[in-house]
């Protein structure tokens, strides 16, 4: 789960510009101003880091960061299925 | 002034992203210094033109000027939000402030965001449907400048993308310029940004024998109205102008850089890509801007040229000056320093030529000695000409037969 939750935070901060200080476990996607075009893009960015597709009930507005690092966690994100690195 | 003329628009406010700078100050400078800004472009690496004039600003640094909204702009937008802003703050403007009901944005490009669309179709080819990103369309739609600015801006006016290819910026001020004359707002952003630098712009413009093939050395491939030109040089940039009534610019105590006296609007109804041999549709164009400006041609001091440093196009544009302006007005053209910002070359050059009349000098043009033999242009070259210009005129021709003249005039 740290792995995932690290992988998480990246992407706020580095793809959706989210700052650093705003990123806490229990904050929600929503809570951090991801629309559903983000939360799209979400998904499809967090597939290339960690090679596996989340279905859009574990990554909407209302899913805190820790629910959607223990999500990811338990599809065993981060093995080798990754796509790509970027 | 004539039965035609038309009210003028006050110019109150400039944005510039070019490959001479970042912002307008760096850009007038660099257009001063005269010197060629292309170079050989990582992206085009391996295709018979390599070389281009880029905005020396990577995405990520533009992203991180924007904004948490950036993850969903092209570079287009991204080029056109941060002029916009530039230019608001340079009229004097609050958008936080002012009524966004009134504020319309006319905001066009060329080509459009080509680089995101031929990622996204180069992750469907290689990856699948699932690799596309759901901002495809968020990213290309030709508007989404506009609307990307509008949302920045707060502007809830008329919101349009002309396009007119390589005349767009020019089309887009004239709109605005209608749109404020006609009463349906009192405060225009306008202007066009382009970031289409690719490897299938390059290739298509090559193969069109449109580009210069000057590989060996970029920076001087670009020379409008040179002997020896041979193409223009791919580019990309933003231009943005804030227009308001000369009234309610002098009643908020605007201090007014320039005003927008006549704009002409006509098409060639000739050919896709070549000019009118007889270039009566860009007389057209240049005669009803002078008319709607009230003026007739001997009083024009300056032309901003369109002189894009192809052998057709500058032939004929070099024609139409020595015909219709017999009387030697200084001339110059900016793409020999900045490349052919194809869209956004017209509002580019209109903020330009904003600036010759404001401080009263006229950039070289690069890499020119003397305008080609039988070329009857009193052009400027190796070094900034100071010059009393009082009227100029910046002319923008776009593929499709699209002719765009702008009468500027000192405020």
């Amino acid at each position: 789960m740290p792995d995932t939750y690290d992988t998480v935070r990246s992407v706020l901060t580095q793809t959706f510009r989210v700052p650093e200080e705003e990123i806490e476990p229990g904050r929600t996607l929503g809570q951090l101003d991801l629309d559903s075009l983000a939360l799209a893009e979400l998904t499809l960015v967090l597939h290339e880091r960690l090679g596996v597709r989340i279905e859009g009930e574990y990554a909407s507005r209302e899913t805190t960061l820790t629910a959607l690092a223990t999500h990811l966690a338990s599809l065993g994100a981060g093995g080798t299925g990754a796509v790509a690195s970027s | 002034m004539t039965a035609d003329a038309t009210p003028p628009v006050a110019v109150t406010g400039l944005g510039l992203l070019t490959p001479a700078g970042d912002g307008v100050d760096a850009t007038w400078d660099g257009v001063r210094r005269g010197l060629g800004t292309a170079s050989h472009d990582p992206v085009l690496a391996g295709l018979p033109v390599d070389f281009s004039c880029r905005v020396p600003l990577s995405s990520e640094e533009l992203g991180r000027r924007i904004g948490r909204a950036a993850w969903r702009m092209a570079r287009n937008a991204r080029l056109a939000v941060l002029a916009a802003r530039e230019a608001v703050l340079d009229a004097g403007l609050d958008a936080r402030s002012w009524d966004g009901d009134r504020v319309a944005v006319v905001l066009g490009c060329g080509l459009g965001a080509d680089a995101e669309r031929e990622e996204q179709a180069a992750r469907l080819r290689e990856s699948g449907p699932d690799m596309v990103s759901a901002v495809t369309f968020p990213l290309v739609l030709p508007n989404m400048a506009s609307g990307e600015v509008s949302i920045d801006l707060g502007a809830r006016g008329p919101v349009l993308a002309p396009a007119t290819a390589c005349a767009t910026g020019a089309s887009a001020l004239a709109v605005a310029r209608d749109l404020l004359a006609s009463g349906r707002c009192d405060i225009a952003v306008a202007g066009a940004t382009e970031a289409a630098v690719t490897p299938l712009a390059s290739a298509g413009f090559w193969q069109a024998g449109a580009l210069s093939r000057r590989t060996g050395a970029p920076a001087e491939a670009s020379r409008p109205f040179a002997a020896d030109r041979d193409g223009f040089v791919l580019a990309e940039g933003a231009g943005v102008l804030v227009l308001e009534r000369a009234e309610d610019a002098a009643a908020r105590g605007a201090r007014v850089r320039a005003l927008l006296a006549g704009c002409g609007s006509t098409a060639d109804a000739h050919h896709p890509t070549a000019p009118e041999p007889g270039a009566r549709g860009a007389e057209a164009a240049l005669r009803t801007a002078l008319a709607e400006a009230g003026l007739a041609p001997h009083e024009v001091d300056h032309v901003n040229a369109h002189g894009t440093s192809t052998p057709l196009g500058d032939a004929g544009e070099a024609a139409l000056i020595a015909r219709v302006l017999p009387h030697r007005p200084s001339v110059t053209a900016a793409k020999g320093v900045l490349g052919h910002g194809l869209g956004a070359a017209g509002a580019i050059e209109a903020a330009l030529t904003v600036l010759t009349l404001q401080h009263r000098t006229v950039p070289p043009i690069a890499n020119l000695d003397a305008p080609a033999p039988g070329f009857d242009l009193d052009c400027v070259t190796k070094e900034p000409r100071g010059q009393d210009v009082r009227v100029a005129l910046s002319h923008s021709f776009g593929f499709g037969g699209h002719n765009v003249v702008l009468a500027l005039v000192r405020a």
